[in-house]
C-alpha cells in the first residue's frame, strides 16, 4: 500500500516475514536506511516496514534489497474498496509452523523412544532413528537453520544459532558414528545408564537429542506466534464504529445510501438515537448528542443549528439535519484509526531474553569447543577423540527447554489469568511491567461507572421527596435523553411504575413539561422553569450552586406554579475503585487520573477514591500525548482506559489495560483487558504479569543450567546419550513443571469486599 | 563494526583459544592420564556387542 505526498515522496508499507527476533528488525532498517533517499521504520510485532521513498521509487528494489538480507517481503494486498479494513489472511508463516511441528512431532516420538527405552532398541534400530529424523532436522528445522545463516552474515547470534549449531552438530555427528563409527553395526544398543564414564564417541548417535530439540523448541515458536497480537484488529474495531449508512437529504427528499457514497457539503438527516454518519455541522434541529465513546464526556452535548459534531456520535434527542464536512479518511474517527495504528507500529518490542543469552552463550561454547578440541590434542590423545568431545560440547550446549521456557509460562500465566477474568495479548508486553510506575487511570467507565446516575434530591421544605421524583420521572421517561433515563431509572426504583403523561412536550436542549395526574409539570433547566415563572428558591439555588462546583447536573422540578426540588444527576464512582487505588499506591505506583471531562467533575472524583494527580479536559488527540510527555519524564507508564477516546493513549502506553466493560476499540488496543470492569483487576494484572516474568527468567535459568552443568562432562569425554537425553528430559519437565505454579496464583479481585455492588454497574 | 570484521575478529579469538589450550593441555595434563585413557580405548569393545559404551566404571 503506497501513498503520495504531493512534492516530497510516497510512503510504502511492506509485510516482512522471516524476523524471529527485534534484532532482525534492526538490521532490515539499517540496510533500508542506506538506501539512497529511503527512510524506513521497521516493527518486529507487527512483521511490517514502514519506508518513505522518492515519489515513483519502485518498491520492487525495496524488496529485492530485504531479500538479499534473508528474509521476505511482500505489498500488502489492496484493500477491496477505499477505506474499507482488509479481511484477516490466514497466516502463511503460522500455517508452515503448524504443518512443521505435526510433522516433527509424528517422526520424533520414535526416535525419542528408541533412544531412552533398550527395550524398543531392535536390531538396526539406529537406522530407523536416522530414517525418521533426517526429515526432523533437516526440514521440520529448517526456519532454524536458515534464520541461523542469515544471523552469520551479519556476525550475530540468537537462539536460533544455538538451536541450529546443536541439532546439525548432533546429525552430522550421527551420520558419523553410522556410517564410518560403530554406531551402524546391528545389534547396537544404547543400555539405560547415567553412570559418568569415558565413552566411545564413535558408538554414539544423539539423534534423539536432535529431533527432541527440534520438536520442543518448534512447540514453544507456534504458541508464541500464535499468540502474537494483530495490531490491525484495534483500526478494523475503530472504522466499525462508524454509520453504516444514512439518510442524504437533497431537495427534501430523504435517500438512503452506503456511508462511503457521502460527500463533503451535503446534508444529511440524523433521528433520534441514529449515530451521526461523519463529522459536519448542525444545518437544522436541536437535540443532545452522546459523544461519550469519543471524547469521555459523560454528560450529552446540547448541539444546534452552527454547533459542529462528530461522526459515530450518538443523537440523544431531537432530530437534526447536518451538513457533511468531512468525509472517510479524514473525519475524526479516521484519524483516531490512524494515532492508534502509529502508536502499535511505533511500539518498541523488547528483544526476547532467550535471544540476549543466545548472543552471548553460542560464542562461549564455540569457544569452549574449540578448547577442548585443543586441549585434547595437546594433551597427545588422539584426533579422533578430541573431535568427539568438542562435537559433544556443542550438542549438549543446545538447551531443549528454551524454546518452551516463555510460551509455558505464558500459557499457564494467561490461562490463570483468563480465570480471574484478567486477558494477557503476547509476552511482550511482561518485561515493562517490572519497571512501571505510574498508572494512568480515564475516569469515565474506568473509575466511575459511566453511567448517569441520580445522586441527589433537595426539596423544597414541606415538599415530599418521593412526589417531586414520581412526577420527574414520569415526563423524563418518555425522553431519550441520558439525563432524562437516569432521572427515570430512579424514580422507578424508588417509587414504584410510574404514571404516563397525560400531555407531553419536549423542549429540545431545556426540558419537558406535561401534565401527570392532573398537575402541570414542569422539568428541565432553572431556566425553563424561570420561563414558567417557576424560579427558586434562595435553598435551591444554593444547592444548585454546590452541586455544580463538584461538576454534577442538576435538573429543576416544579409543578402547579412553583419550583419544588432539584435533581442532581452525576457519574458515580465504582465501589472498588477507591480500594483499587490504594492497592496501586500499596504497590509503590502513582495514579494519575486523566479525563476529557471538565475539571471540576473530575477533582470530585478524583477526591473520592484518593487520586491526587490530575489531568483534566483533555482531548482524545492529547491523551496519547500526555502518557508521551509522563514516558519522556522517564516514567514506564501503564494506562488503563475503556473509550475509544482512550485508544491511541492505551497504545501509546508501556502497559495498556482496557477494560472489558469498555468499547473493541480500547479492548484491541490494549495489551491487557480486564474483563470484570472492576479497577482491582489492573492491580492483580500487574501482579499477575510481574509472575509471569518472573517464571519466565526462572525457567530460561533452568533451561540453560542442566544443559551448562553437563558441558564440562561433554569437555572431558564423559557425555552419553542418555545423560544428553537426561539434561534434554529434566530441563524440559522443570519448566513445565514451575510454570505450573503460577495456577496458585491469587487476585484481590476473589477477595469479598465490605461495599455493595452498585446495581446499576 | 562490520559483520566481516566482527567474524574476523571472533575467529581470530577462536584460534587463540585453541592454541591457548593446546599449550597448556600439552604442559599441565601428565603423560600417566593419556597412557590411562589409551589403555582404556584398547579395551575388547567388539562391535557385535550388544553394548556400545564402555563401562568406564568396570575399568576404574
Amino acid at each position: 500500500m503506497s501513498t503520495t505526498t504531493p512534492g516530497t515522496g510516497q510512503s510504502i508499507e511492506l509485510q516482512i516475514g522471516g524476523m524471529t527476533c527485534a534484532s532482525c528488525a534492526n538490521r532490515i532498517e539499517r540496510k533500508l536506511n542506506k538506501l539512497d533517499g529511503v527512510q524506513a521504520s521497521v516493527n518486529y510485532a507487527t512483521e511490517k516496514a514502514t519506508v518513505t521513498t522518492p515519489a515513483g521509487y519502485d518498491p520492487a528494489a525495496l524488496v529485492a534489497e530485504i531479500e538479499k538480507t534473508g528474509y521476505t517481503a511482500a505489498l500488502p494486498a489492496p484493500a477491496a474498496t477505499p477505506g474499507a479494513p482488509r479481511e484477516d489472511a490466514p497466516d502463511p508463516e503460522l500455517t508452515g509452523l503448524r504443518h512443521r511441528l505435526i510433522g516433527a512431532a509424528a517422526l520424533s516420538v520414535p526416535v525419542i523412544a528408541m533412544s531412552m527405552v533398550p527395550a524398543l532398541q531392535f536390531t538396526y534400530w539406529q537406522w530407523a532413528s536416522l530414517t525418521l529424523a533426517a526429515p526432523v532436522i533437516l526440514w521440520a528445522a529448517w526456519p532454524f537453520h536458515r534464520a541461523a545463516w542469515a544471523n552469520l552474515r551479519h556476525g550475530s547470534a540468537t537462539m536460533d544459532t544455538l538451536i541450529s549449531m546443536g541439532t546439525l552438530a548432533a546429525f552430522l555427528w550421527s551420520l558419523y558414528a553410522l556410517f564410518l563409527g560403530t554406531a551402524g553395526t546391528p545389534g547396537m544398543t544404547h543400555p539405560f545408564e547415567l553412570t559418568i564414564a569415558p565413552s566411545d564417541g564413535a558408538a554414539n548417535i544423539y539423534l534423539e537429542v536432535g529431533t527432541g530439540v527440534t520438536l520442543f523448541i518448534l512447540a514453544g515458536r507456534y504458541f508464541e506466534k500464535r499468540s502474537k497480537r494483530q495490531a490491525g484488529a484495534a483500526l478494523r474495531a475503530l472504522l466499525e464504529m462508524g454509520a453504516k449508512e444514512v439518510s442524504l437529504l437533497r431537495d427534501g427528499v430523504e435517500t438512503k445510501i452506503p456511508v462511503e457514497q457521502l460527500t463533503a457539503g451535503q446534508e444529511f438527516v440524523v433521528r433520534p438515537g441514529e449515530k451521526i454518519a461523519t463529522d459536519g455541522v448542525v444545518v437544522a434541529g436541536t437535540s443532545a448528542v452522546d459523544a461519550s465513546m469519543l471524547t469521555g464526556e459523560s454528560v450529552p452535548v446540547e448541539v444546534a443549528a452552527g454547533d459542529a459534531v462528530a461522526g459515530a456520535t450518538v443523537n440523544a434527542g431531537g432530530r437534526l439535519v447536518v451538513r457533511a464536512t468531512r468525509v472517510g479518511a479524514d473525519t475524526q474517527l479516521a484519524q483516531m484509526a490512524r494515532l492508534v495504528e502509529q502508536a502499535q507500529t511505533g511500539k518498541a518490542a523488547v528483544q526476547r531474553l532467550a535471544d540476549r543469552i543466545s548472543g552471548v552463550f553460542v560464542p562461549v561454547v564455540i569457544a569452549l569447543a574449540v578448547a577442548t578440541l585443543g586441549a585434547w590434542l595437546g594433551a597427545g590423545l588422539p584426533a579422533s577423540a578430541a573431535f568427539t568431545a568438542a562435537v559433544a560440547v556443542l550438542v549438549i550446549a543446545c538447551p531443549c527447554a528454551l524454546g518452551l521456557a516463555t510460551p509455558t509460562a505464558l500459557l499457564v500465566g494467561t490461562g490463570r489469568g483468563a480465570q480471574l477474568g484478567i486477558l494477557i495479548k503476547g509476552p511482550e508486553v511482561l518485561e515493562s511491567t517490572r519497571t512501571i510506575d505510574t498508572v494512568v487511570l480515564d475516569k469515565t467507565g474506568t473509575v466511575t461507572t459511566g453511567r448517569m446516575t441520580l445522586t441527589e434530591v433537595v426539596t423544597e421544605p414541606g415538599q415530599d421527596r418521593r412526589e417531586s421524583l414520581r412526577l420527574a420521572g414520569a415526563l423524563e421517561a418518555a425522553s431519550e435523553h441520558p439525563i432524562a433515563q437516569a432521572v427515570a431509572r430512579a424514580a422507578a426504583d424508588e417509587t414504584g411504575p410510574l404514571p404516563t403523561p397525560e400531555d407531553f412536550t419536549n423542549l429540545e436542549g431545556r426540558g419537558v413539561h406535561g401534565v401527570i395526574d392532573g398537575h402541570a409539570v414542569v422539568v428541565g433547566r432553572p431556566s425553563l422553569l424561570a420561563d414558567w415563572s417557576q424560579h427558586l428558591s434562595p435553598a435551591l439555588l444554593q444547592a444548585k450552586a454546590r452541586a455544580e462546583s463538584e461538576g454534577k447536573t442538576v435538573v429543576a422540578v416544579g409543578w402547579d406554579g412553583q419550583a419544588r426540588a432539584l435533581l442532581v444527576v452525576a457519574d458515580t464512582v465504582k465501589p472498588t475503585s477507591d480500594l483499587a487505588v490504594r492497592e496501586l499506591q500499596a504497590m509503590g505506583l502513582t495514579p494519575v487520573l486523566l479525563t476529557g471531562d471538565n475539571e471540576a467533575a473530575a477533582r470530585h472524583i478524583a477526591a473520592q477514591v484518593g487520586i491526587e494527580q490530575v489531568i483534566a479536559e483533555v482531548l482524545p488527540r492529547d491523551k496519547a500525548q500526555v502518557v508521551s510527555r509522563l514516558q519522556a519524564e522517564g516514567k514506564t507508564v501503564a494506562m488503563v482506559g475503556d473509550g475509544v477516546n482512550d485508544a491511541p493513549a492505551l497504545a501509546v502506553a508501556d502497559l495498556g489495560l482496557a477494560m472489558g466493560t469498555g468499547t473493541d476499540v480500547a479492548i484491541e488496543a490494549s495489551d491487557i483487558t480486564l474483563v470484570r470492569g472492576d479497577l482491582r483487576s489492573a492491580v492483580d494484572a500487574i501482579r499477575l504479569s510481574r509472575a509471569t516474568l518472573r517464571t519466565i527468567k526462572t525457567n530460561l535459568f533452568w533451561a540453560f543450567a542442566y544443559n551448562v552443568a553437563a558441558l564440562p562432562l561433554a569437555a572431558l569425554g564423559l557425555l552419553n546419550p542418555m545423560l544428553a537425553g537426561a539434561a534434554m528430559a529434566f530441563s524440559s519437565a522443570f519448566v513445565v513443571g514451575n510454570s505450573l505454579r503460577l495456577r496458585t496464583f491469587t487476585g484481590t479481585t476473589t477477595q469479598p469486599t465490605d461495599t455493595p455492588e452498585d446495581p446499576h454497574a | 563494526m562490520s559483520a566481516v570484521t566482527r567474524l574476523a575478529l571472533f575467529g581470530a579469538a577462536l584460534a587463540l583459544v585453541f592454541v591457548a589450550s593446546f599449550t597448556a593441555a600439552g604442559a599441565l595434563v601428565p603423560q600417566a592420564v593419556v597412557t590411562r585413557w589409551e589403555h582404556q580405548g584398547q579395551t575388547p569393545h567388539s562391535p557385535a556387542s550388544t553394548t556400545s559404551h564402555q563401562h568406564g566404571g568396570s575399568e576404574r
